[in-house]
């Protein structure tokens, strides 16, 4: 989501994207700086894998820009840029058979990112927890729990973007929550 | 708003997982080099494709059927009438020939006498008069509610010569056909077209023989 706190001045997505259109190709570099973290940590936590989760958002920016004359303004470029980065996940995930397999470097990456040092080798452990523990869910309620509880989207949003119908995606996040607290307390005594 | 006990999970969960992960100014870079290398994108302005209109609510489930519905109501009208016809049983058609008549040949229309703008005929050519042929038509048949002519004489136009019901219960019209519009047909309670045989002259007075349609 937008942050709420964002500048009235700062120049609107569908402004950029206006601009990109009429021909200012640079203006694109704004969208990329502006999205490109929040569609990074969507991609690793969907992907669970850091260089996958790269060239996914890599790509869907590039079919963002390829098809920027199709998205129309009442729809939010963010949301819709969200649309194309999860299909991309989709596909590379269904691609490569990795929803499964989690990468512990996932976990080293985000604290190395984050650059905290208070705790790193508690909080790395509870992410290598979280990593297993996402790895083990279905596709579907992995991606429903990252929506939800990473990116803090409504389920009306959630639904906009998955193509999935709201009370569905209900469900899946009921069900994610259930075997996620399972799996993460599974670990946490054995 | 507070998600339900089943809905949620652990605080520290939520916390890792809304843990930021800033990706690098190459992998933006990379991005934008990518862009650079693709075509501009244009503003599209090609039509809304047809399975669009429903989810715009431009084709409501509504609007759908009675499209559908009118379709359907058209074509039980058409295949009702071909039945209306087809109830009418057996025509009797008569075709007599009244007499002859002379109108300048280049008269348009062979009905009118004299030019149509009032001057006189000054060449050889505008003096050239035809012979037309004042032909009665005569149709007679049950369940017939109207029946109109058609042929070279009218252009094929049909209601341009409509036969009136007589006292005898007979449908009848005169009108003047060249001797060269041998081909007509008959459009019968405004749908079918019934086409008697070619008409033959009949061997006394100038009566043709009644075709049985």
């Amino acid at each position: 989501m937008q942050p709420a706190d964002q500048s009235k001045e700062q120049t609107s997505d569908s402004t950029i994207v206006r601009r990109v259109l009429s021909g200012e190709v640079e203006a694109f570099s704004l969208l990329v700086d502006r999205h490109h973290a929040r569609c990074l940590r969507l991609a690793t936590h969907l992907l669970g894998d850091g260089d996958d989760a790269e060239d996914a958002v890599q790509e869907a920016f590039l079919r963002a820009y390829r098809h920027l004359g199709s998205y129309r303004e009442r729809d939010r470029f963010c949301a819709w840029l969200l649309r194309i980065l999860v299909n991309q996940c989709r596909t590379l995930a269904a691609r490569q058979r990795r929803w499964s397999g989690a990468d512990p470097l996932v976990a080293a990456d985000v604290d190395a990112l984050v650059g905290d040092t208070a705790d790193v080798a508690e909080r790395a452990a509870q992410r290598d927890e979280l990593a297993l523990a996402l790895s083990r869910l279905g596709a579907e309620q992995r991606e429903a729990i990252v929506l939800r509880f990473a990116d803090e989207l409504s389920y009306d949003e959630m639904s906009s973007i998955t193509g999935v119908g709201v009370s569905a995606l209900k469900m899946r996040v009921q069900r994610a929550c259930a075997q996620l607290r399972a799996l993460l307390s599974e670990h946490l005594h054995a | 708003m507070r998600e339900p006990a089943e809905h949620s999970i652990s605080s520290w969960v939520v916390s890792a997982l809304r843990t930021p992960i800033n990706g690098t100014t190459a992998q933006r870079v990379a991005i934008m080099e990518r862009v650079r290398r693709e075509p501009a994108p244009r503003r599209l302005s090609a039509p809304m494709r047809a399975s669009r209109w429903s989810r715009r609510g431009l084709l409501t489930p509504f609007g759908g059927m009675s499209v559908f519905a009118m379709l359907v109501a058209v074509v039980s009208l058409r295949a009702l009438e071909q039945r209306d016809v087809r109830g009418v049983g057996a025509l009797q058609s008569s075709i007599f020939i009244r007499g002859d008549t002379v109108v300048p040949a280049n008269d348009a229309g062979h009905a009118g006498v004299g030019r149509r703008d009032g001057t006189h005929a000054d060449s050889i050519a505008e003096r050239v008069m035809d012979t037309l042929r004042i032909v009665e038509f005569v149709l007679r048949g049950p369940a017939v509610r109207s029946v109109a002519v058609i042929g070279d004489f009218n252009a094929w136009r049909r209601g341009a010569t409509t036969l009136a019901l007589g006292d005898d219960g007979a449908w009848r019209a005169r009108v003047l056909v060249p001797r060269d519009a041998l081909r007509f047909a008959y459009v019968v309670n405004g749908a079918q077209v019934v086409s008697p045989p070619p008409p033959r002259r009949a061997p006394s007075a100038h009566r043709m023989t009644p075709d049985s349609i």
